[in-house]
């Protein structure tokens, strides 16, 4: 029964979500829970002259109180720079510094009240450019000692956590053969993820020397390893448990809080200690998506076609690195976006600063570079006379080119110009629009940026009734995973998907290993996993069956629940128990299929060139166009239409594929017109930790109409064709959206997000910084004029040299 | 410590208990009647993740205190499929992908039951005034929206 | 903190006179929770309004329409007199916050605050509102501009409470309300805007809100488009005549608000004169 795969099934874990059952980590009560608070730094750079914790001690209704010196461990994963508490200095406002564990809330907030800690002051740096140079203050001297993983490289006594570089071929001699040369600046900034579910854990410390917790997370198995790594435990001694999780989008990922309830409870063993988020803890004291200070100068002949590229991208990681190294490494082999470049050079440089922790987010730097990335496609084709799309067609990779990293594209590698067309044809590319109206269009390119190790396992377990339980890690996060797995599983074993029941949610007690849910990887990745433990299943039951037929395990044929050879033939259901024959014996027994994938092939780029003949295990591309108008009066944007096309190779699941995309599209626009996260420069304070302050759309805000559609160009190594998709549909939004707004205002943003001000600074050449009350009309301020530092709010004229 | 007792209805049963006077009806929810289909996604009513329906209206839990209850009648996302039978809306929702994470999903049901139940055909727009208090990171709503409408009277059966 | 619900006017007098400094009359509660919340304010009383007859009423005679102080937002929104006769007042309401929110907070909470951003004043100045403030024995009825003393400041005296909201009849339909905000859903104000054409002789009245400290009616614009008309040149001169004092904040520039103000005074103005 083949009809799984592509069927446009309700999701596995609805009914648990509609009906109010689903448990998150917060809705887990355990009677004489304690509670957890912490006590965060409110200097973004300090040293940490003394802690006093007697007075919080001393306070009835406290059972722990913690800091540094009790605990003095590093977490991390990538790159392991971070302690659990604040030890010798502090970074950032916000970085946790103590912790109690108290009877209720209000006793837990009235002890970190008590605490008292006194800082010496150090010099905050709040720019990762002027953290590049030798004046800048040092925010971790002993950047040299600490551990990385081998595909990363800091630069020992500088503010640099990873310098990731491409050289391919010669630019310098192909820029002089350039008909122009145009280069650009480009910002993003630090950008809340806002899961609805803020992060929550809770621990459970026992006298047999077991901890158990429960987490909000996204990767309970990489938890449970950094955990045991931190507190010098086996990895046996640790399980971590799973629940429902309220939205990710990379913010879960890696390890966060927990280790901070694991130190309470050990101070109080036996009893639960419960630490949930408040939601201005979430907007700045866990993880941010990194800020991005870009330049990119482009060579191109006359035809259009792009000859020469030099890309240059300045991470703000924030305080702590320990994850956006290697976003910086991502940003790095993805350099030029979905482009066939030859002669490139690209410096993707992660610098430490005083700002708030940043960290993995839905498109893990793409969406990021692609603001910059899609905008100067645009503004070449713009300069060249070429219409973008058709620009986009000269130079995207197609069968035969190189990307960045030297690695061949071929006719498997996913069709990017399928997808560009389908968007300009769902938009009506090149139709008439009323003023102050236009389209914009971009592409995208992610790989799931994960070590060349990273594996996922699972479990299909066969019950009496020839129905199975799907046992692995990847975590339901809102993507639809569960649903997904049970669709490969049901298809593989051609069995109704009825018959699959999804034991999702891990424990990592029982549940098959999974490295983590991020990187748009468990479809692909887990997906081959799942398809291999139920083809593993039949395989045991054909070498049964084969006994029974007494024929070879090759020539007994399988297919829809029946183990067949020639006219004689055994039901599934008959076999997966184990088989008795008339007289009551039985051979087999229950079946338990296993199944492990790894992506194979991939090469750590060479730290010098960044070469590699297979960075990543795949690539998905796509294209998102905008239909938008602006008001001239007032700069505020509508959005009337977003039109999205992926090549993900198969849709294994109509229905929460066209749900990512949605989501993806909403996510984007978010970023592209109303999110950011504000640092006070004098206090290194959030000014907007709240959704009072820090907006995302709502159903009132969202486009007049999406589209989502799909290219299957099969994925050799996926299953059933299939690759990753769930966070590339909020990579190219921002950039489309800017491009729309040049086309319907002449006005270039190139610092996100698009915002009614900076329009109306572009059309009518306001300045609303001015401290006079009036704004007065000024000439725009040309790129060129202006050495490296913040982009202005707008541009109408970009660097140029014609030749 | 102050408390007030309140009696009140809560999915359809009556009950009486002693609150304190500073917790909020989220709280009393969540953590008193053990009801933790209603989530805190903010606290300060900027979410929605705690809509229930209060009297008839849609209401943040998180911006009423329990004290307030008094001879309230209460729904929760737990009243929904309370007859044993699922609300269309339950239906809908699965039926039209409308739920991710599922972290708002009870609130944004309560405040799509409170509108059908005051509006039974609404239009889009109206859809989409009713629900903008309810944020929903994962969606785009393009869905949400869509199992509303027909779960309407006009939606297709 | 003690909670109490009186059911009678008297009884809230009452508490008002013995306890008036230290309590928070209670209605919406949608900012008095919020404030609590993050220890802005620990009230050691909080008195819920909702248990006492009428104030959750609309009722009208012939001079003018009467808002009790628990009439929701929602409601005003919805009501069919106010929509009749007082249409910007129903949009402006309807713009408040979300319709959970809508459906607990009063009116008078929103001008109770005196918020500069509140969305319903400029409406209520427009339509001339007068609140009613009583106190065990004594009421007064006050102006908006009598009632608004600053930001977040109003005449409001501890030991009184906003009894009633007086909307003068007939109202006027060509009023027309306009807000910018970061988002179209649930956000606070970056400007707003509430302009009118009244009566028989088309006078024109105009009120901005988020844009100086108290929200009032902008008269030297006003009188300068009674004199000169509504073209589009008297209108961008009227821009210049705007008394605005906006602040910087995250919800906008000062000078970009100044900038808003005037795009949306042209926007409306425009909209309006096809009704003069």
């Amino acid at each position: 029964m083949k009809n799984s795969v592509g069927k446009r099934a309700q999701r596995v874990d609805g009914l648990a979500k509609v009906t109010g059952c689903a448990k998150f980590v917060a809705d887990l009560m355990p009677g004489g829970a304690l509670c957890a608070k912490i006590l965060h730094s409110p200097h973004p750079h300090a040293e940490i002259v003394s802690i006093d914790t007697t007075a919080a001690e001393k306070l009835p209704g406290v059972k722990a109180v913690i800091c540094g010196r009790d605990y003095p461990l590093h977490t991390g994963l990538y790159h392991v720079d971070q302690y659990m508490f604040a030890m010798e200095k502090v970074r950032y406002v916000g970085e946790p510094v103590a912790a109690v564990a108290a009877l209720d809330e209000k006793t837990a907030a009235q002890a970190i009240d008590l605490i008292k800690v006194r800082y010496r002051k150090l010099k905050p740096n709040f720019d990762p450019i002027h953290g590049m140079k030798k004046s800048a203050p040092l925010i971790h001297p002993n950047l040299h000692k600490y551990f990385h993983v081998s595909a990363i490289n800091p630069v020992p006594h500088t503010n640099i956590a990873n310098h990731f570089k491409i050289r391919k071929g010669d630019p310098d001699s192909a820029f002089k053969k350039s008909f122009c040369i145009i280069e650009n600046r480009f910002h993003v900034p630090q950008i809340q993820h806002v899961p609805m579910e803020t992060h929550g854990a809770i621990a459970l410390a026992e006298q047999t020397g077991r901890i158990t917790v429960w987490s909000s997370c996204q990767s309970p198995f990489t938890v449970r390893y950094l955990m045991a790594n931190c507190f010098k435990r086996e990895i046996g001694d640790i399980r971590v448990i799973a629940p429902y999780v309220g939205g990710g989008f990379g913010c879960k990922a890696g390890i966060n809080i927990e280790p901070i309830t694991v130190a309470l409870a050990l101070k109080c063993p036996g009893r639960h200690v419960k630490l949930i988020l408040t939601r201005e803890e979430e907007m700045y004291t866990v993880v941010v998506r990194q800020a991005c200070h870009i330049r990119i100068k482009s060579g191109v002949d006359r035809t259009g076609r792009i000859l020469a590229q030099e890309n240059e991208y300045i991470w703000d990681c924030g305080a702590y690195a320990g994850y956006g190294v290697n976003i910086v490494r991502a940003a790095g082999y993805s350099i030029c976006g979905a482009y066939n470049i030859d002669n490139l050079k690209g410096d993707s440089i992660g610098v430490y600063t005083n700002r708030p922790v940043g960290s993995a987010f839905r498109g893990f730097g793409m969406s990021e570079i692609h603001w910059a990335i899609e905008q100067q496609m645009d503004i070449l084709a713009h300069e060249l006379g070429i219409d973008p799309v058709e620009f986009r067609h000269i130079n995207a990779l197609k069968p035969g080119s190189h990307n960045a990293t030297g690695e061949l594209v071929t006719v498997n590698t996913g069709n990017i110009h399928k997808c560009l067309d389908q968007v300009a044809a769902d938009l009506g590319w090149g139709k008439k629009l009323p003023k102050y109206r236009a389209l914009g269009i971009a592409l995208a390119q992610k790989a799931p940026a994960m070590p060349n190790n990273a594996t996922s396992s699972a479990v299909v377990k066969f019950n009496e009734n020839g129905g199975v339980e799907l046992l692995f890690s990847g975590m339901e996060i809102g993507q639809g995973v569960m649903t997904a797995m049970a669709q490969i599983c049901a298809e593989t074993l051609e069995i109704p998907l009825e018959k699959v029941t999804v034991v999702g949610l891990p424990d990592t007690d029982y549940s098959p290993y999974e490295w983590q849910t991020v990187a748009s990887r468990l479809t692909f990745s887990c997906g081959n996993a799942v398809k291999k433990a139920a083809e593993d299943a039949i395989c045991q039951m054909k070498i049964i069956s084969a006994g029974i037929f007494k024929v070879r395990a090759d020539d007994v044929v399988y297919k829809n629940g029946v183990f067949s050879h020639k006219n004689k033939s055994i039901e599934l259901v008959q076999i997966c128990m184990g088989y008795q024959f008339t007289d009551g014996h039985t051979v087999g027994g229950a079946i338990v299929g296993r199944g492990h994938f790894t992506a194979e092939g991939c090469i750590n780029c060479d730290p010098d060139t960044g070469y590699s003949p297979k960075p990543v295990a795949n690539w998905t591309f796509g294209a998102q166009g905008v239909d938008l108008s602006v008001c001239p009066e007032t700069g505020r944007i509508t959005i009337h239409k977003v039109s999205c096309t992926y090549d993900v190779g198969k849709v294994i699941n109509p229905l929460t594929i066209e749900g990512q995309a949605y989501g993806g599209i909403v996510q984007g626009m978010g970023a592209g017109i109303m999110e950011q996260l504000i640092v006070d420069e004098q206090t290194g304070m959030v000014k907007n930790p709240s959704l009072v302050d820090y907006k995302i759309p709502t159903a009132l805000d969202m486009p007049e109409e999406m589209t989502a559609s799909f290219v299957e160009t099969a994925q050799l190594d996926g299953p059933f064709g299939a690759r990753g998709v769930g966070e590339h549909t909020m990579i190219p939004t921002p950039a489309a959206i800017a491009n729309a707004v040049y086309h319907a205002t002449g006005v270039r943003i190139m610092d996100l997000p698009v915002t009614p001000e900076k329009i109306l600074s572009g059309m009518h050449g306001l300045d609303f910084d001015s401290k006079d009350s009036n704004a007065k009309p000024e000439q725009p301020v040309s790129r060129s004029k202006k050495k490296r530092g913040r982009p202005p709010l707008y541009a109408k004229k970009w660097d140029r040299v014609k030749r | 410590m102050n408390t007030v007792s309140v009696t009140f209805t809560i999915n359809g049963e009556k009950e009486t208990r002693q609150v304190r006077t500073d917790m909020t009806l989220l709280k009393f929810i969540r953590e008193t009647l053990l009801l933790t289909g209603t989530k805190e996604g903010c606290g300060e009513g900027e979410c929605g993740a705690c809509t229930v329906i209060m009297n008839g209206k849609a209401v943040h839990s998180c911006m009423v205190l329990a004290a307030e209850i008094d001879g309230a009648d209460i729904q929760t996302v737990e009243s929904l499929a309370g007859s044993g039978e699922l609300d269309k809306l339950q239906l809908k929702f699965m039926e039209h992908g409308a739920v991710q994470c599922g972290f708002c999903t009870p609130g944004m049901l309560m405040t799509a039951k409170a509108l059908l139940n005051s509006n039974p055909n609404p239009t889009k727009a109206q859809i989409k005034e009713a629900i903008a208090g309810n944020l929903c990171r994962c969606t785009g709503y393009k869905q949400i929206i869509a199992a509303i409408q027909d779960s309407s009277r006009g939606g297709r059966k | 903190m003690e909670y109490l619900k009186p059911v009678s006017r008297k009884e809230l007098h009452l508490l008002l006179k013995k306890k008036g400094k230290n309590l928070r009359l209670l209605a919406g509660g949608t900012d008095l929770l919020v404030r609590i919340r993050h220890g802005k304010e620990s009230p050691a009383l909080i008195v819920d309004l909702k248990g006492i007859r009428g104030f959750d009423k609309i009722s009208s005679n012939k001079k003018f329409i009467s808002i009790g102080p628990c009439v929701t937002l929602q409601a005003i929104a919805e009501h069919d007199e106010i929509r009749r006769n007082f249409p910007a007042l129903a949009e402006a309401s309807r713009s408040v916050g979300s319709w959970q929110i809508r459906n607990r907070a009063p009116l008078a909470g929103n001008i109770c605050n005196a918020s500069p951003a509140a969305d319903t004043l400029p409406v209520l100045v427009l339509y001339d509102a007068r609140v009613k403030l009583s106190h065990s024995g004594r009421r007064r009825i006050l102006s908006m501009k009598r009632f608004l003393t600053g930001p977040g400041k109003s005449a409001l005296r501890p030991d009184e409470y906003l009894s009633e909201i007086r909307l003068p009849l007939p109202g006027e339909k060509r009023v027309l309300f306009e807000k910018f905000s970061r988002r179209k859903g649930l956000d606070l104000s970056t400007v707003s805007l509430a302009a009118g054409i009244f009566g028989r002789r088309n006078r024109v009245r105009l009120a901005i809100g988020a844009c100086a400290p108290i929200v009032k009616r902008q008269t030297e614009a006003e009188d300068f488009l009674n004199e000169h008309g509504l073209q589009d040149k008297d209108l961008e001169l009227a821009c210049s005549l705007l008394q605005l004092s906006p602040i910087t904040d995250l919800r906008g520039k000062a000078a970009f608000r100044r900038h808003i103000a005037a795009r949306l005074v042209v926007a409306t103005m425009k909209k309006l004169r096809e009704d003069r």
